[in-house]
């Protein structure tokens, strides 16, 4: 048996339309991973397969293993079971996912009411705790307090309680702090450290921000397209990246805090072209079309290849000697 | 509260609660029996020992329309009853269920959408004699659909939501994410809609009783009373003009009641979907 999360081959379609192809990776216990990418790259996609979220009208494929059980063959009551308890998910947006009209202690109580046979009492101490934990300033107030009495950052803190409640072994994170002001955002991201150290949980952290990733993260999986184009140790990745998808992120990135890096005209460094809607990527590698090294051979899908460091490319960008 | 809701809706209340009032007064006391008949009080004016007059089987015209609002009260909650109980579940299966159920459930509420409450009278007294249990029972089943839809359509809006997501994603199952989290934030709309339902479900009873196909004699109802004033209309236009006041007014209050309670509720609903 294999600890941890692992996927293999997992895959999301919309009727006929590929959107997420044949990603796989694991995560060990206590391991803390990125998976960055833009906005419909299908990173969250990729978390809602994990938890077996995925909206109706699109299905998974490939196969979805905590712990050596495979989740994708589990029934909605074996899969409840699991969610919440052993398997638990931060969502993006602090303003929309906490039920307006339920007070904000239950909807922390709601995992442990389900998982956990406690009394009444139990549930309450519980709660306060968790509330206390993830630092609010007043637990027991905030308890009793329904969703647009608190700041978003004081909600996310909630939500960030609601997935702690019962220790679960996996976390993901998806963009937990895109919609927090910066300074929210760091006490925010230093708390979601401290908590998942604290628990030995593993972290699947999803984000567009290489910044939050690099220091945060022991691995980091880049995704395009719906593809996993590169994956490796955060900052081997991040010193040397090989695929020329990562290379243009991570240029343009860096470009922002240094000045040196902009154009003769005082503009960031750009991948050329825009990332085409779904189902309309270019067949073979997805980044071919707005790729400087692509030739004929990448008509064809490259592969995920390599050990520790993985890239899918025809013409990775050689280590240096 | 009264500010933020407003002089309509306040009215709305008024009116209905007098309403409510009449129908309870009803129970104890009217100023005469209001189906005892009085041969030499035919067709009496207005006057201080019949204030509203009196019809032509010489019964008191107040007293009657103050035991109709007994019927019509009763006929009103029971079909939005009726209307609610099937409906709110079977626009539930059809959101959660999707697929060829849900799809089933939605074609059989457009069938039964396309038959009016006057038909499904018609059948149903055909079949079991006009009374007002069938009056009330067509004008539910006849709003079945208005039900079903509404709580499907909400219903689907509420679980696309994140916080319905994030309840599954704590282990919650469809059906308990639903009780729990659906339902509440969907209830508003459908009290709105109850209250609509409840005036429609008025005028409907009154239109089936003035067609035989409602109440029958000697339980007093207004649509019927209206419908036995129509020959002395020219000798006692009276008649005619106070159950059809009464119908109005209820009318009236229940839609005012209902357009204020949907203003006070829009401002909550816009947040939930912000």
């Amino acid at each position: 048996m294999i600890a941890g999360l692992e996927l293999t081959g997992v895959g999301v379609t919309a009727g006929p339309t590929a959107i997420v192809h044949d990603v796989s990776f694991s995560l060990a216990p206590g391991e803390r991973v990125g998976l960055i990418g833009e906005s419909g790259s299908g990173k969250s996609l990729t978390a809602l397969a994990i938890m077996g979220l995925l909206p109706e009208e699109l299905s998974g494929r490939g196969t979805v293993r905590l712990d050596g059980r495979d989740l994708t063959t589990m029934s909605d009551r074996q899969l409840g079971a699991l969610r919440g308890d052993r398997l638990a998910m931060v969502f993006q947006e602090p303003m929309t996912a906490l039920n307006p009209l339920m007070r904000v202690g239950r909807q922390v109580a709601e995992a442990l009411r389900r998982h956990r046979d406690l009394s009444r009492a139990e549930v309450a101490a519980r709660v306060g705790q968790l509330l206390a934990r993830v630092e609010l300033p007043d637990p027991a107030a905030a308890g009793r307090a329904y969703p647009h009495q608190l700041s978003g950052g004081q909600r996310q803190r909630v939500m960030l309680a609601m997935a702690l409640a019962c220790d679960p072994a996996v976390l993901i994170c998806d963009e937990p702090t895109t919609a927090l002001d910066v300074t929210v955002q760091a006490r925010m991201l230093a708390l979601i450290d401290r908590l998942v150290a604290e628990e030995g949980s593993a972290l699947l952290f999803i984000t567009h921000d290489l910044a939050v990733v690099s220091g945060r993260c022991e691995r980091v999986l880049v995704m395009y397209g719906g593809h996993i184009v590169e994956a490796g140790p955060t900052a081997a990745v991040f010193a040397l990246p090989r695929h020329p998808y990562t290379a243009g992120l991570l240029q343009a990135s860096a470009a922002t805090t240094d000045p040196s890096l902009l154009d003769g005209r005082g503009r960031l460094p750009t991948i050329p072209g825009t990332v085409p809607a779904a189902g309309h990527f270019p067949s073979g590698c997805v980044f071919r079309t707005r790729c400087q090294r692509a030739t004929d051979v990448c008509e064809t899908v490259p592969p995920l290849a390599g050990a520790a460091r993985q890239v899918a490319c025809w013409h990775p960008i050689e280590a240096p000697p | 509260m009264r500010g933020r809701l407003g002089l309509a809706t306040a009215a709305g209340g008024v009116l209905v609660g007098l309403v409510v009032v009449t129908a309870a007064v009803s129970w104890f006391w009217t100023p005469y029996d209001p189906t005892a008949i009085d041969a030499r009080g035919r067709l009496a004016p207005m006057s201080w020992a019949h204030p509203l007059g009196a019809d032509r089987f010489g019964h008191d015209v107040l007293s009657q329309i103050m035991a109709g609002a007994r019927v019509t009260l009763l006929v009103g909650i029971l079909a939005v009853a009726v209307a609610a109980v099937i409906g709110v579940p079977l626009g539930a299966l059809a959101a959660l269920r999707g697929g060829w159920v849900g799809e089933g459930v939605m074609r059989v509420n457009d069938v039964v959408f396309a038959f009016p409450a006057v038909l499904m009278a018609i059948m149903l007294a055909a079949a079991y004699g006009a009374s007002t249990v069938t009056a009330m029972l067509a004008i539910g089943i006849a709003n079945v659909p208005v039900f079903a839809r509404l709580t499907r359509a909400e219903a689907l809006r509420v679980l696309s939501t994140e916080y319905a997501l994030a309840a599954r994603g704590a282990g919650r199952r469809r059906v308990g994410v639903f009780l729990r989290h659906v339902l509440p934030n969907v209830a508003p709309v459908l009290v709105v809609q109850g209250t609509v339902l409840f005036a429609l479900a008025i005028l409907a009873e009154a239109a089936l009783s003035y067609l035989g196909l409602g109440t029958p004699s000697p339980t007093p109802s207004w649509g019927r009373s209206l419908q036995e004033s129509q020959t002395f209309f020219g000798q006692r236009p009276t008649l005619a003009l106070f159950p059809g006041l009464a119908i109005a007014v209820s009318v009236l209050g229940f839609n005012l009641l209902g357009d204020g309670l949907r203003d006070a509720l829009d401002p909550k609903l816009r947040v939930l979907r912000a």
